[in-house]
């Protein structure tokens, strides 16, 4: 008996209780507005663009039923970045960016996504370093397009102040002298400012400014800065003042091997052990070599001659002088990189010749353009 | 370099720091040796001139 009202308690008394219960609700008939979400510029799930192109993409949204009011949310990286209808998005850092869209309405949300990839304009092209009538420096960059980018309608045109696009607020200064890139580091010397700016090849954003307070002469004309792993390059400065530069620690220091004053004009060379400077010494009229190991010079090869010019090429220095006794005798030397032997310390002189100059005066002068960097003539 | 040895280089535990030789160089090195042989010589304390001095 007890097991009967124990049943009825449990099991049976619930469902009668539950019989009770009036039911009044109704399978919903309200239509549901479905969205639809389509980018008309943008095709497949990824995209490429370059630093500093905005990519703008205005959304094509469709309701298939009554147009309700609608809200944006644009994410990046999974965070809120606009809730704007219209995406305008600067790619101003380059880099992997997961981009979606979510549109909602009083029903719901529809989402759609893409990956942007902002890549480097900066990859291959050509830099040019000037300065306008105020002696202000600016940076211009005209990348290379592959033939298959040119037949696609893209123009080879230069960009002009790339130094303040990326990197707002901030200027290249009075004086621009010279423009070095080496591996991922780009260096550009300012004489007026007495500073050298190092930037990331890549995006062209400044990394560091180097300046000297200690030494005020420091101010940079040419850098000698290879295309390579070298930690040191040497920098030579207005009156003729050599110093070196750290290139992975941002610093200035004196150059103790070579105090005396040279000719502004510069010129070097490399290979995989070393790296070679050279420098005039109109006081001696010797061609100074500077190197990681090496410092040497011509010793007594050019006296009583004046430099009408010299450079590197194909590891050897070339210099050509003139006679002062004779000043219609021309004579080129050319000279293993490191001048002199390292062993016996005599000169290292691979061919001499003394030059037939038709008219006079050669094109030649100390002040002729650098072209010695392999790089450059590449 | 601070965040590597920390502050009084007390981390250097190697012969020498080359990828920061040139900073060592001048900010190390240089006045040690100005200090100990030039401007105070009679504290007896002997130190190698630096490269790049």
């Amino acid at each position: 008996m007890n097991l009967i009202i124990k049943y009825f308690f449990v099991g049976i008394l619930p469902l009668l209780l539950l019989s009770c219960y009036k039911d009044n609700t109704s399978i919903g008939n309200n239509q549901i507005t479905e969205l639809d979400i389509s980018f008309p510029n943008i095709t497949g799930a990824e995209i490429n663009m370059e630093k500093n192109e905005p990519l703008t993409i205005d959304p094509v949204i469709t309701q298939d039923g009554a147009d309700k009011a609608m809200t944006y949310e644009w994410q990046v990286n999974y965070e809120v970045f606009s809730t704007d209808k219209k995406l305008v998005f600067p790619c101003s850092k380059l880099g992997k960016y997961f981009i979606r869209l979510k549109v909602s309405n009083e029903d719901g949300s529809a989402f759609k996504n893409f990956t942007l990839n902002v890549n480097s304009p900066y990859e291959e092209g050509l830099m040019v370093l000037g300065q306008n009538e105020q002696g202000d420096g600016s940076l211009a960059f005209m990348r290379k397009y592959s033939p298959a980018e040119i037949a696609a309608g893209k123009v080879e045109s230069f960009v002009n102040n790339v130094f303040t696009l990326n990197n707002p607020g901030n200027k290249i200064g009075k004086n621009p002298t010279d423009i070095a890139k080496r591996l991922n580091q780009v260096f550009i010397s300012s004489s007026g400012e007495g500073k050298i700016y190092y930037l990331n090849a890549k995006t062209f954003e400044l990394e560091a400014t180097i300046s000297a307070a200690d030494y005020p002469d420091f101010k940079p004309v040419a850098m000698n800065v290879p295309d390579a792993g070298f930690r040191t390059a040497v920098i030579l400065c207005e009156g003729g003042k050599i110093y070196n530069l750290a290139l992975l620690e941002n610093l200035i220091l004196s150059n103790a091997k070579y105090s005396q004053t040279v000719m502004m004009k510069t010129g070097f060379g490399y290979n995989l052990n070393d790296c070679f400077n050279y420098y005039w010494n109109p006081a001696t009229s010797q061609m100074l070599q500077y190197s990681s190991y090496y410092t040497t010079n011509s010793l007594q090869a050019f006296q009583n001659q004046d430099l009408v010019d010299f450079f590197y090429d194909a590891s050897a220095i070339y210099v050509i002088t003139k006679s002062r006794t004779t000043p219609a005798v021309y004579t080129k030397t050319v000279f293993s990189q490191y001048i002199q032997n390292n062993s016996t310390k005599l000169l290292d002189i691979k061919e001499q010749a003394v030059l037939n100059v038709i008219g006079g005066d050669p094109d030649l002068n100390p002040s002729s353009p650098i072209v010695v960097n392999a790089a450059f003539k590449n | 370099m601070v965040s590597l040895y920390g502050p009084d280089l007390e981390h250097v535990d190697f012969g020498w720091p080359y990828d920061y030789q040139n900073t060592m160089n001048k900010y190390v090195l240089i006045p040690l040796y100005k200090y100990f042989m030039e401007e105070n010589p009679g504290l007896g304390v002997k130190i190698p001139r630096p490269s790049g001095y």
